[in-house]
Protein backbone atom coordinates (compact mmCIF):
# COMPACT_ATOMS: atom_id res chain seq x y z
CA UNK A 1 0.00 0.00 0.00
CA UNK A 2 1.60 3.14 -1.20
CA UNK A 3 1.44 5.56 2.27
CA UNK A 4 1.30 9.29 1.42
CA UNK A 5 3.90 11.60 2.87
CA UNK A 6 2.27 14.64 5.02
CA UNK A 7 1.57 17.72 2.58
CA UNK A 8 1.32 15.34 -0.23
CA UNK A 9 -2.31 15.23 -1.77
CA UNK A 10 -4.55 12.32 -4.01
CA UNK A 11 -5.03 12.67 -7.56
CA UNK A 12 -8.53 12.90 -6.68
CA UNK A 13 -8.16 15.80 -3.83
CA UNK A 14 -6.42 17.76 -6.64
CA UNK A 15 -8.92 17.35 -9.20
CA UNK A 16 -11.25 18.25 -6.44
CA UNK A 17 -9.39 21.82 -5.89
CA UNK A 18 -9.50 22.50 -9.38
CA UNK A 19 -12.79 21.77 -9.91
CA UNK A 20 -13.62 24.12 -7.24
CA UNK A 21 -11.59 27.26 -8.31
CA UNK A 22 -12.86 26.52 -11.85
CA UNK A 23 -16.17 26.93 -10.55
CA UNK A 24 -15.19 29.88 -8.31
CA UNK A 25 -14.01 31.40 -11.83
CA UNK A 26 -16.90 30.96 -13.45
CA UNK A 27 -18.84 32.08 -11.28
CA UNK A 28 -17.37 35.28 -10.88
CA UNK A 29 -17.39 34.87 -14.41
CA UNK A 30 -21.33 34.47 -14.28
CA UNK A 31 -21.17 37.02 -11.77
CA UNK A 32 -20.37 39.76 -13.41
CA UNK A 33 -22.24 39.31 -16.20
CA UNK A 34 -25.68 38.96 -13.99
CA UNK A 35 -24.71 41.68 -12.19
CA UNK A 36 -23.70 44.74 -15.15
CA UNK A 37 -20.94 46.61 -14.13
CA UNK A 38 -20.86 49.47 -15.79
CA UNK A 39 -18.66 48.31 -18.49
CA UNK A 40 -20.95 45.01 -19.24
CA UNK A 41 -24.03 46.69 -19.10
CA UNK A 42 -23.76 46.52 -22.90
CA UNK A 43 -22.74 43.29 -23.24
CA UNK A 44 -25.19 41.44 -21.01
CA UNK A 45 -27.68 43.72 -22.52
CA UNK A 46 -27.11 42.03 -26.26
CA UNK A 47 -26.25 39.07 -24.28
CA UNK A 48 -30.18 38.55 -23.29
CA UNK A 49 -31.15 39.77 -26.42
CA UNK A 50 -29.17 36.83 -28.37
CA UNK A 51 -30.85 34.86 -25.55
CA UNK A 52 -34.26 35.74 -26.43
CA UNK A 53 -33.81 35.52 -30.28
CA UNK A 54 -32.74 32.00 -29.67
CA UNK A 55 -35.36 30.86 -28.00
CA UNK A 56 -37.81 32.41 -30.29
CA UNK A 57 -35.79 30.09 -33.11
CA UNK A 58 -37.31 26.43 -33.13
CA UNK A 59 -35.81 25.18 -36.09
CA UNK A 60 -36.79 21.37 -35.73
CA UNK A 61 -37.19 20.71 -32.53
CA UNK A 62 -39.89 21.60 -29.49
CA UNK A 63 -40.82 24.92 -29.08
CA UNK A 64 -38.38 27.34 -26.57
CA UNK A 65 -40.65 30.34 -27.29
CA UNK A 66 -41.74 29.98 -23.49
CA UNK A 67 -38.34 30.84 -22.66
CA UNK A 68 -37.95 33.74 -24.73
CA UNK A 69 -40.98 34.95 -22.83
CA UNK A 70 -39.22 34.59 -19.38
CA UNK A 71 -35.89 35.32 -20.49
CA UNK A 72 -35.79 39.04 -18.93
CA UNK A 73 -34.07 41.61 -20.95
CA UNK A 74 -30.98 42.55 -19.04
CA UNK A 75 -30.58 46.33 -20.54
CA UNK A 76 -30.40 49.07 -17.89
CA UNK A 77 -31.22 52.67 -18.85
CA UNK A 78 -27.53 54.57 -19.33
CA UNK A 79 -28.52 58.16 -17.86
CA UNK A 80 -25.96 60.68 -18.53
CA UNK A 81 -25.76 63.85 -17.81
CA UNK A 82 -24.10 66.08 -20.17
CA UNK A 83 -22.81 69.05 -17.72
CA UNK A 84 -20.16 71.80 -17.72
CA UNK A 85 -17.70 71.35 -14.42
CA UNK A 86 -16.78 69.27 -12.37
CA UNK A 87 -19.73 69.01 -10.15
CA UNK A 88 -22.62 70.03 -12.93
CA UNK A 89 -25.80 67.56 -11.74
CA UNK A 90 -28.61 67.02 -13.92
CA UNK A 91 -31.55 68.27 -11.83
CA UNK A 92 -34.11 67.75 -11.54
CA UNK A 93 -33.86 64.81 -14.07
CA UNK A 94 -31.89 62.93 -12.58
CA UNK A 95 -32.38 63.31 -9.21
CA UNK A 96 -32.17 60.15 -6.93
CA UNK A 97 -31.31 57.95 -10.28
CA UNK A 98 -29.27 55.43 -10.14
CA UNK A 99 -26.50 54.42 -13.13
CA UNK A 100 -26.37 57.84 -14.08
CA UNK A 101 -22.57 58.90 -15.36
CA UNK A 102 -21.75 62.80 -16.27
CA UNK A 103 -20.03 64.19 -19.40
CA UNK A 104 -18.10 67.36 -19.07
CA UNK A 105 -18.04 69.27 -22.41
CA UNK A 106 -16.40 72.68 -22.49
CA UNK A 107 -19.34 75.52 -22.91
CA UNK A 108 -16.96 78.01 -23.77
CA UNK A 109 -15.93 76.52 -27.10
CA UNK A 110 -19.31 76.17 -28.32
CA UNK A 111 -18.56 74.29 -31.32
CA UNK A 112 -16.93 71.20 -29.67
CA UNK A 113 -19.16 71.28 -26.69
CA UNK A 114 -21.98 70.94 -29.08
CA UNK A 115 -19.75 68.65 -31.30
CA UNK A 116 -19.39 66.72 -28.03
CA UNK A 117 -23.26 66.34 -27.34
CA UNK A 118 -23.56 65.11 -30.86
CA UNK A 119 -21.37 62.35 -30.61
CA UNK A 120 -22.86 61.12 -27.56
CA UNK A 121 -26.09 60.96 -28.92
CA UNK A 122 -25.31 59.44 -31.98
CA UNK A 123 -23.16 56.78 -29.66
CA UNK A 124 -26.50 56.51 -27.74
CA UNK A 125 -28.09 55.63 -31.40
CA UNK A 126 -25.69 53.69 -32.30
CA UNK A 127 -25.28 51.54 -29.28
CA UNK A 128 -28.41 50.95 -28.93
CA UNK A 129 -29.37 49.60 -31.99
CA UNK A 130 -26.36 47.18 -32.10
CA UNK A 131 -27.31 46.03 -28.42
CA UNK A 132 -30.85 45.03 -30.00
CA UNK A 133 -29.35 43.11 -32.84
CA UNK A 134 -29.98 46.11 -35.35
CA UNK A 135 -33.51 45.39 -35.22
CA UNK A 136 -33.85 42.11 -36.52
CA UNK A 137 -33.99 40.11 -34.17
CA UNK A 138 -37.72 39.40 -32.13
CA UNK A 139 -37.70 40.12 -28.91
CA UNK A 140 -40.83 40.68 -27.14
CA UNK A 141 -43.70 38.65 -27.11
CA UNK A 142 -47.24 40.46 -28.21
CA UNK A 143 -50.29 40.47 -28.04
CA UNK A 144 -52.92 41.39 -31.01
CA UNK A 145 -53.17 44.83 -30.67
CA UNK A 146 -56.65 45.03 -32.89
CA UNK A 147 -57.41 47.26 -35.51
CA UNK A 148 -59.65 49.74 -33.73
CA UNK A 149 -57.54 50.76 -30.95
CA UNK A 150 -54.75 50.83 -34.00
CA UNK A 151 -56.66 53.47 -36.40
CA UNK A 152 -57.06 55.60 -33.02
CA UNK A 153 -53.70 55.82 -32.25
CA UNK A 154 -52.39 56.32 -35.95
CA UNK A 155 -55.76 58.23 -37.19
CA UNK A 156 -55.87 56.22 -40.31
CA UNK A 157 -57.31 53.13 -41.53
CA UNK A 158 -55.54 49.81 -41.30
CA UNK A 159 -57.52 46.23 -42.50
CA UNK A 160 -55.07 44.17 -40.38
CA UNK A 161 -54.52 43.52 -37.13
CA UNK A 162 -51.06 44.40 -35.24
CA UNK A 163 -49.30 44.11 -32.05
CA UNK A 164 -48.55 46.49 -29.15
CA UNK A 165 -45.46 48.00 -30.25
CA UNK A 166 -43.28 47.80 -27.03
CA UNK A 167 -39.99 48.99 -26.44
CA UNK A 168 -36.77 49.21 -24.38
CA UNK A 169 -35.13 52.69 -23.59
CA UNK A 170 -31.86 52.51 -24.06
CA UNK A 171 -30.53 55.53 -22.72
CA UNK A 172 -31.31 59.10 -21.46
CA UNK A 173 -29.52 62.30 -22.32
CA UNK A 174 -30.42 65.17 -20.51
CA UNK A 175 -28.39 68.70 -20.71
CA UNK A 176 -27.64 70.44 -17.16
CA UNK A 177 -29.80 73.69 -17.72
CA UNK A 178 -27.62 75.01 -14.96
CA UNK A 179 -23.80 75.17 -16.98
CA UNK A 180 -25.49 74.18 -20.86
CA UNK A 181 -26.40 77.60 -22.57
CA UNK A 182 -28.98 78.10 -25.17
CA UNK A 183 -25.98 79.27 -27.63
CA UNK A 184 -24.37 75.40 -27.51
CA UNK A 185 -27.87 73.61 -27.90
CA UNK A 186 -28.54 75.99 -30.95
CA UNK A 187 -25.57 74.71 -32.39
CA UNK A 188 -26.60 70.74 -31.76
CA UNK A 189 -26.81 69.00 -35.38
CA UNK A 190 -26.95 65.25 -34.53
CA UNK A 191 -28.33 64.44 -38.61
CA UNK A 192 -25.45 65.81 -39.75
CA UNK A 193 -23.04 64.40 -37.39
CA UNK A 194 -24.87 60.68 -38.06
CA UNK A 195 -24.70 61.75 -41.90
CA UNK A 196 -20.47 62.66 -41.86
CA UNK A 197 -18.98 61.22 -39.20
CA UNK A 198 -17.44 57.74 -38.95
CA UNK A 199 -18.77 55.56 -36.21
CA UNK A 200 -15.48 54.97 -34.04
CA UNK A 201 -12.76 52.43 -35.47
CA UNK A 202 -14.91 51.80 -38.48
CA UNK A 203 -14.97 53.29 -42.21
CA UNK A 204 -19.02 54.05 -42.35
CA UNK A 205 -20.85 56.96 -41.13
CA UNK A 206 -23.41 56.29 -38.63
CA UNK A 207 -26.04 56.59 -41.44
CA UNK A 208 -24.48 54.50 -43.88
CA UNK A 209 -24.19 51.99 -40.85
CA UNK A 210 -27.76 52.60 -39.79
CA UNK A 211 -28.82 51.70 -43.41
CA UNK A 212 -26.15 50.66 -46.13
CA UNK A 213 -22.84 52.06 -47.86
CA UNK A 214 -24.79 53.79 -50.57
CA UNK A 215 -26.92 56.52 -48.34
CA UNK A 216 -25.18 59.40 -47.75
CA UNK A 217 -27.46 62.18 -47.31
CA UNK A 218 -31.37 62.63 -46.43
CA UNK A 219 -33.90 63.36 -48.56
CA UNK A 220 -34.74 66.70 -49.53
CA UNK A 221 -38.26 65.75 -49.29
CA UNK A 222 -38.25 64.93 -45.24
CA UNK A 223 -36.47 68.19 -44.65
CA UNK A 224 -39.56 70.09 -46.24
CA UNK A 225 -41.82 67.69 -43.99
CA UNK A 226 -39.61 68.62 -40.96
CA UNK A 227 -40.71 72.61 -41.69
CA UNK A 228 -43.96 71.97 -41.62
CA UNK A 229 -43.88 70.08 -38.16
CA UNK A 230 -44.75 71.58 -34.95
CA UNK A 231 -41.89 73.00 -33.01
CA UNK A 232 -41.24 71.84 -29.47
CA UNK A 233 -38.18 71.67 -27.01
CA UNK A 234 -36.82 69.67 -24.50
CA UNK A 235 -34.09 69.64 -21.81
CA UNK A 236 -33.83 65.61 -21.94
CA UNK A 237 -34.04 62.92 -24.80
CA UNK A 238 -34.47 59.22 -24.14
CA UNK A 239 -33.35 56.88 -27.14
CA UNK A 240 -35.81 54.50 -27.53
CA UNK A 241 -36.13 50.97 -29.21
CA UNK A 242 -38.93 50.04 -30.40
CA UNK A 243 -40.39 46.92 -32.12
CA UNK A 244 -43.71 45.85 -33.47
CA UNK A 245 -44.80 42.89 -35.62
CA UNK A 246 -47.46 42.36 -38.47
CA UNK A 247 -49.27 39.79 -40.46
CA UNK A 248 -48.06 41.97 -43.45
CA UNK A 249 -45.35 43.26 -45.34
CA UNK A 250 -44.53 46.85 -43.31
CA UNK A 251 -43.44 48.42 -45.65
CA UNK A 252 -46.67 48.29 -47.86
CA UNK A 253 -48.83 48.43 -44.51
CA UNK A 254 -47.00 51.65 -42.94
CA UNK A 255 -46.43 53.71 -45.98
CA UNK A 256 -49.83 52.95 -47.93
CA UNK A 257 -51.80 53.95 -44.81
CA UNK A 258 -49.62 57.25 -44.56
CA UNK A 259 -48.06 56.40 -41.40
CA UNK A 260 -44.75 57.06 -42.83
CA UNK A 261 -43.74 59.47 -40.26
CA UNK A 262 -44.09 57.45 -37.90
CA UNK A 263 -42.21 54.44 -39.22
CA UNK A 264 -40.29 54.97 -42.12
CA UNK A 265 -40.74 58.65 -43.25
CA UNK A 266 -42.07 60.21 -46.24
CA UNK A 267 -39.08 60.28 -48.71
CA UNK A 268 -36.84 57.61 -47.52
CA UNK A 269 -33.52 58.62 -48.35
CA UNK A 270 -30.99 59.73 -50.77
CA UNK A 271 -28.16 57.31 -52.31
CA UNK A 272 -25.32 58.22 -53.83
CA UNK A 273 -27.40 58.69 -57.19
CA UNK A 274 -29.75 60.87 -55.76
CA UNK A 275 -32.18 58.00 -55.77
CA UNK A 276 -34.72 57.31 -52.99
CA UNK A 277 -33.88 53.98 -50.69
CA UNK A 278 -36.32 52.56 -49.47
CA UNK A 279 -36.16 49.01 -50.29
CA UNK A 280 -32.69 47.84 -50.95
CA UNK A 281 -32.39 43.71 -53.04
CA UNK A 282 -36.00 43.84 -53.04
CA UNK A 283 -36.16 43.44 -49.65
CA UNK A 284 -37.10 46.01 -46.93
CA UNK A 285 -33.86 46.63 -45.19
CA UNK A 286 -32.69 48.98 -42.85
CA UNK A 287 -34.56 52.59 -43.09
CA UNK A 288 -33.96 55.92 -41.60
CA UNK A 289 -36.63 58.39 -41.15
CA UNK A 290 -36.53 61.57 -40.75
CA UNK A 291 -39.21 61.96 -37.82
CA UNK A 292 -41.98 64.40 -38.79
CA UNK A 293 -43.59 65.27 -35.14
CA UNK A 294 -43.16 67.44 -33.05
CA UNK A 295 -43.05 65.37 -30.14
CA UNK A 296 -40.00 64.03 -31.69
CA UNK A 297 -37.54 66.50 -31.34
CA UNK A 298 -33.93 67.33 -30.63
CA UNK A 299 -32.37 69.22 -28.17
CA UNK A 300 -32.83 72.65 -30.34
CA UNK A 301 -35.89 72.24 -32.33
CA UNK A 302 -37.75 75.01 -31.09
CA UNK A 303 -35.49 77.45 -33.13
CA UNK A 304 -34.48 74.82 -36.06
CA UNK A 305 -36.89 71.92 -37.43
CA UNK A 306 -34.03 70.84 -39.52
CA UNK A 307 -32.82 69.62 -35.83
CA UNK A 308 -35.24 67.00 -35.34
CA UNK A 309 -33.20 64.02 -35.19
CA UNK A 310 -33.86 60.73 -37.63
CA UNK A 311 -34.81 57.48 -36.20
CA UNK A 312 -32.96 54.28 -37.52
CA UNK A 313 -35.08 51.38 -38.28
CA UNK A 314 -35.83 48.14 -39.82
CA UNK A 315 -38.68 46.90 -41.46
CA UNK A 316 -38.96 43.46 -42.72
CA UNK A 317 -38.62 39.79 -41.59
CA UNK A 318 -37.34 38.54 -38.25
CA UNK A 319 -35.83 35.71 -36.78
CA UNK A 320 -38.80 33.82 -35.20
CA UNK A 321 -41.31 31.01 -35.57
CA UNK A 322 -43.81 33.29 -34.18
CA UNK A 323 -46.77 33.26 -36.41
CA UNK A 324 -46.13 37.43 -37.07
CA UNK A 325 -42.81 37.08 -38.39
CA UNK A 326 -42.75 40.46 -40.20
CA UNK A 327 -42.60 44.28 -38.88
CA UNK A 328 -40.57 46.96 -37.63
CA UNK A 329 -37.90 48.22 -35.42
CA UNK A 330 -36.89 51.62 -34.30
CA UNK A 331 -34.18 53.34 -32.69
CA UNK A 332 -36.23 56.67 -31.57
CA UNK A 333 -34.55 59.71 -30.15
CA UNK A 334 -38.13 61.19 -28.24
CA UNK A 335 -38.51 63.92 -25.95
CA UNK A 336 -38.08 62.14 -22.00
CA UNK A 337 -42.17 62.89 -21.44
CA UNK A 338 -45.01 60.06 -19.98
CA UNK A 339 -46.78 61.32 -23.28
CA UNK A 340 -44.45 60.81 -25.80
CA UNK A 341 -43.31 57.44 -24.07
CA UNK A 342 -46.55 55.97 -24.08
CA UNK A 343 -47.56 56.90 -27.69
CA UNK A 344 -44.59 54.90 -29.07
CA UNK A 345 -44.56 52.50 -26.63
CA UNK A 346 -48.33 50.89 -26.28
CA UNK A 347 -47.33 47.68 -25.32
CA UNK A 348 -45.20 48.68 -22.37
CA UNK A 349 -41.37 48.89 -21.72
CA UNK A 350 -38.92 46.51 -20.97
CA UNK A 351 -35.39 46.33 -19.50
CA UNK A 352 -33.93 47.65 -16.05
CA UNK A 353 -34.90 51.19 -14.69
CA UNK B 1 -16.58 -3.48 8.85
CA UNK B 2 -14.56 -3.80 5.18
CA UNK B 3 -17.70 -1.39 4.49
CA UNK B 4 -17.57 0.63 7.71
CA UNK B 5 -13.28 1.09 6.54
CA UNK B 6 -14.08 1.66 3.09
CA UNK B 7 -16.41 4.51 4.40
CA UNK B 8 -14.29 5.95 6.86
CA UNK B 9 -11.36 5.93 4.26
CA UNK B 10 -13.78 8.01 1.86
CA UNK B 11 -15.43 10.22 4.70
CA UNK B 12 -13.38 13.70 3.09
CA UNK B 13 -14.09 13.06 -0.22
CA UNK B 14 -17.92 12.24 0.16
CA UNK B 15 -18.17 15.35 2.38
CA UNK B 16 -16.08 17.61 -0.62
CA UNK B 17 -18.30 16.04 -2.91
CA UNK B 18 -21.54 16.88 -1.14
CA UNK B 19 -20.28 20.11 -0.88
CA UNK B 20 -19.56 20.52 -4.44
CA UNK B 21 -22.56 19.49 -5.20
CA UNK B 22 -24.65 21.63 -2.94
CA UNK B 23 -22.41 25.11 -4.23
CA UNK B 24 -23.30 23.74 -7.73
CA UNK B 25 -27.45 23.34 -7.24
CA UNK B 26 -26.92 27.13 -5.09
CA UNK B 27 -25.21 28.47 -7.77
CA UNK B 28 -27.87 27.50 -10.16
CA UNK B 29 -30.75 28.46 -8.15
CA UNK B 30 -28.82 31.84 -7.40
CA UNK B 31 -28.19 32.60 -11.04
CA UNK B 32 -31.65 31.74 -11.89
CA UNK B 33 -33.46 33.72 -9.44
CA UNK B 34 -30.93 36.83 -10.42
CA UNK B 35 -31.51 36.27 -14.32
CA UNK B 36 -35.42 36.36 -13.82
CA UNK B 37 -37.51 37.45 -10.52
CA UNK B 38 -35.11 39.52 -9.25
CA UNK B 39 -35.12 41.91 -12.07
CA UNK B 40 -38.75 43.20 -11.34
CA UNK B 41 -38.32 43.27 -7.65
CA UNK B 42 -35.37 45.43 -8.33
CA UNK B 43 -36.91 47.70 -10.97
CA UNK B 44 -39.73 48.17 -8.14
CA UNK B 45 -37.46 48.69 -5.43
CA UNK B 46 -35.39 51.37 -7.88
CA UNK B 47 -39.09 53.23 -8.60
CA UNK B 48 -39.93 53.54 -4.90
CA UNK B 49 -36.00 54.88 -4.09
CA UNK B 50 -36.31 57.18 -7.15
CA UNK B 51 -39.49 58.62 -5.69
CA UNK B 52 -38.07 59.38 -2.29
CA UNK B 53 -34.64 60.86 -3.43
CA UNK B 54 -37.15 63.37 -6.34
CA UNK B 55 -39.54 64.50 -2.78
CA UNK B 56 -35.97 64.79 -0.62
CA UNK B 57 -34.44 67.28 -3.37
CA UNK B 58 -37.47 69.47 -3.57
CA UNK B 59 -37.84 72.36 -1.45
CA UNK B 60 -40.41 72.95 1.10
CA UNK B 61 -44.04 73.98 -0.47
CA UNK B 62 -42.43 73.33 -3.94
CA UNK B 63 -44.01 70.16 -6.28
CA UNK B 64 -43.04 68.89 -9.29
CA UNK B 65 -44.39 66.14 -11.77
CA UNK B 66 -41.47 63.26 -12.41
CA UNK B 67 -41.56 60.50 -15.14
CA UNK B 68 -40.84 57.78 -13.94
CA UNK B 69 -40.05 54.81 -16.78
CA UNK B 70 -42.05 51.06 -16.47
CA UNK B 71 -41.03 47.88 -16.55
CA UNK B 72 -42.36 44.42 -17.36
CA UNK B 73 -44.61 43.08 -15.18
CA UNK B 74 -45.67 46.62 -13.31
CA UNK B 75 -48.99 46.87 -13.54
CA UNK B 76 -48.97 43.70 -10.78
CA UNK B 77 -47.20 46.47 -8.32
CA UNK B 78 -48.81 49.59 -6.89
CA UNK B 79 -47.23 52.10 -3.92
CA UNK B 80 -48.87 52.27 -0.73
CA UNK B 81 -47.97 54.74 2.67
CA UNK B 82 -49.09 53.37 6.00
CA UNK B 83 -49.07 55.75 9.22
CA UNK B 84 -47.33 54.78 12.40
CA UNK B 85 -50.59 54.66 13.66
CA UNK B 86 -52.16 52.92 11.06
CA UNK B 87 -52.25 49.27 12.96
CA UNK B 88 -53.00 47.73 9.96
CA UNK B 89 -49.49 48.60 8.40
CA UNK B 90 -47.02 45.85 7.61
CA UNK B 91 -44.90 44.82 10.59
CA UNK B 92 -42.04 45.21 8.32
CA UNK B 93 -42.90 48.84 9.14
CA UNK B 94 -42.32 48.36 12.87
CA UNK B 95 -43.12 51.43 14.73
CA UNK B 96 -41.92 53.98 11.74
CA UNK B 97 -44.58 54.96 9.07
CA UNK B 98 -43.64 53.96 5.56
CA UNK B 99 -44.09 54.44 2.02
CA UNK B 100 -43.77 50.46 0.19
CA UNK B 101 -44.26 49.12 -3.21
CA UNK B 102 -45.89 45.98 -3.02
CA UNK B 103 -46.78 43.29 -5.42
CA UNK B 104 -50.76 43.32 -5.79
CA UNK B 105 -52.86 40.62 -5.87
CA UNK B 106 -55.65 42.19 -7.79
CA UNK B 107 -56.22 38.53 -9.63
CA UNK B 108 -57.89 37.57 -6.27
CA UNK B 109 -61.51 38.33 -6.19
CA UNK B 110 -63.71 40.57 -3.93
CA UNK B 111 -63.45 39.13 -0.10
CA UNK B 112 -59.97 37.62 -0.40
CA UNK B 113 -58.60 40.69 -1.44
CA UNK B 114 -60.21 42.49 1.61
CA UNK B 115 -57.38 42.75 4.06
CA UNK B 116 -54.67 41.22 1.97
CA UNK B 117 -53.02 43.96 0.81
CA UNK B 118 -50.73 45.04 4.17
CA UNK B 119 -50.10 40.82 3.70
CA UNK B 120 -48.76 41.48 0.50
CA UNK B 121 -46.41 44.49 1.41
CA UNK B 122 -45.26 42.06 4.11
CA UNK B 123 -44.54 38.77 2.12
CA UNK B 124 -44.48 40.39 -1.54
CA UNK B 125 -42.97 44.12 -0.52
CA UNK B 126 -40.17 46.80 -0.10
CA UNK B 127 -41.23 49.14 2.47
CA UNK B 128 -38.81 52.33 3.88
CA UNK B 129 -39.51 54.14 6.92
CA UNK B 130 -40.18 57.67 6.44
CA UNK B 131 -40.50 60.81 9.25
CA UNK B 132 -44.47 60.99 7.99
CA UNK B 133 -46.58 58.77 5.65
CA UNK B 134 -47.15 59.98 2.50
CA UNK B 135 -50.48 61.35 1.37
CA UNK B 136 -51.16 59.20 -1.77
CA UNK B 137 -53.92 59.84 -4.12
CA UNK B 138 -54.19 57.96 -7.73
CA UNK B 139 -57.51 59.22 -9.81
CA UNK B 140 -59.25 57.42 -12.75
CA UNK B 141 -62.38 57.35 -14.74
CA UNK B 142 -64.75 55.37 -13.31
CA UNK B 143 -67.04 54.56 -16.39
CA UNK B 144 -63.04 52.89 -17.69
CA UNK B 145 -64.40 50.12 -15.55
CA UNK B 146 -68.12 49.68 -16.77
CA UNK B 147 -68.85 50.68 -13.14
CA UNK B 148 -70.73 53.75 -13.99
CA UNK B 149 -71.03 55.73 -16.86
CA UNK B 150 -72.18 59.19 -15.47
CA UNK B 151 -73.97 60.66 -18.93
CA UNK B 152 -73.68 60.86 -22.49
CA UNK B 153 -74.03 64.74 -24.02
CA UNK B 154 -74.34 65.34 -27.86
CA UNK B 155 -72.56 68.68 -28.89
CA UNK B 156 -74.32 70.67 -31.37
CA UNK B 157 -71.59 71.86 -33.49
CA UNK B 158 -70.47 68.51 -34.55
CA UNK B 159 -73.04 66.10 -33.37
CA UNK B 160 -70.22 64.52 -31.52
CA UNK B 161 -70.88 62.34 -28.16
CA UNK B 162 -69.37 63.10 -25.63
CA UNK B 163 -69.00 61.20 -22.77
CA UNK B 164 -68.75 62.36 -19.03
CA UNK B 165 -66.57 60.54 -16.76
CA UNK B 166 -66.92 60.39 -13.05
CA UNK B 167 -63.37 60.39 -11.97
CA UNK B 168 -62.49 58.86 -7.89
CA UNK B 169 -59.60 58.82 -6.06
CA UNK B 170 -57.84 55.34 -4.50
CA UNK B 171 -55.10 55.70 -1.73
CA UNK B 172 -52.37 54.14 -3.80
CA UNK B 173 -50.88 54.68 -6.96
CA UNK B 174 -50.60 51.43 -9.40
CA UNK B 175 -47.54 51.09 -11.51
CA UNK B 176 -47.48 50.06 -14.69
CA UNK B 177 -45.69 48.82 -17.83
CA UNK B 178 -45.87 52.27 -19.85
CA UNK B 179 -44.11 55.62 -18.16
CA UNK B 180 -45.87 56.71 -15.31
CA UNK B 181 -46.23 60.90 -14.25
CA UNK B 182 -46.24 61.26 -10.40
CA UNK B 183 -46.40 64.73 -9.16
CA UNK B 184 -44.63 64.81 -6.21
CA UNK B 185 -45.25 67.70 -3.14
CA UNK B 186 -43.36 68.93 -0.07
CA UNK B 187 -45.20 71.06 2.04
CA UNK B 188 -45.75 71.82 5.73
CA UNK B 189 -49.09 69.59 5.12
CA UNK B 190 -46.51 66.46 4.31
CA UNK B 191 -45.54 64.86 1.98
CA UNK B 192 -47.48 63.80 -0.98
CA UNK B 193 -47.94 61.56 -4.24
CA UNK B 194 -50.45 61.88 -6.75
CA UNK B 195 -51.48 60.56 -10.43
CA UNK B 196 -54.05 60.17 -12.54
CA UNK B 197 -54.88 58.57 -15.64
CA UNK B 198 -57.50 59.69 -18.18
CA UNK B 199 -58.04 56.13 -19.58
CA UNK B 200 -57.65 52.76 -17.86
CA UNK B 201 -58.48 49.48 -19.17
CA UNK B 202 -56.66 46.86 -16.94
CA UNK B 203 -58.31 46.35 -13.25
CA UNK B 204 -57.29 48.65 -10.42
CA UNK B 205 -56.27 46.28 -8.02
CA UNK B 206 -56.11 49.21 -5.44
CA UNK B 207 -59.31 50.17 -5.17
CA UNK B 208 -61.03 47.13 -3.38
CA UNK B 209 -61.99 49.40 -0.52
CA UNK B 210 -63.58 51.89 -2.51
CA UNK B 211 -65.72 49.42 -4.24
CA UNK B 212 -66.43 47.73 -0.74
CA UNK B 213 -67.24 50.68 0.80
CA UNK B 214 -70.11 51.47 -2.53
CA UNK B 215 -71.23 48.10 -1.90
CA UNK B 216 -71.71 49.07 1.57
CA UNK B 217 -73.43 52.18 1.15
CA UNK B 218 -76.09 50.45 -1.54
CA UNK B 219 -77.01 48.04 1.17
Amino acid sequence: MCMLQRGQITPFTLGIMLALAGFVILAGFAWQILNQGSLVDREACHLSVLARGTFSLSPDGPSLAPLAEVTPLKCTTDKLCITDGFFGTCNPQFNGESNTRRVTVNVRDEESAARAIERETANAMYDCWTMMGEGKIDLFAQEALGTSLVNTLFGTSFNFEVTKPRCVVCSRIALDGKTVPRTVIEEIDVNRYLAEEFVPGQTETYLQKFTDRGVNAYAGADKADLRNSAPSSTSELAIVFMQIKTPIDPVDAFTDVGAGAFVIGGGGLLTSAGRFVTRVGGLPLALVALAGTGATAGYASYTAHESQMISAGYCGEFTTEAEAKLGCSLVRPIAWSKENINALCGGGIEGNL
Amino acid sequence: MRGGMILVDNTLELFVVGIIVVMVFSGGAFAYNSWTENNEERNAQHLLDSVLAKHDALDEGQSNEFVFQGFKHGDEWYLRSWSNTDPERPEKCFFESCICVCKGNWKESGAERLGVRAESCQERGFCRPVPHSFSIVHTYPKVAHGLTKVGVTIDPADKAPEILYEFVSVPCIPLSELALGIEISRSSLGPKLSSSVFMTSYPLYCDYEERFVVGADDE
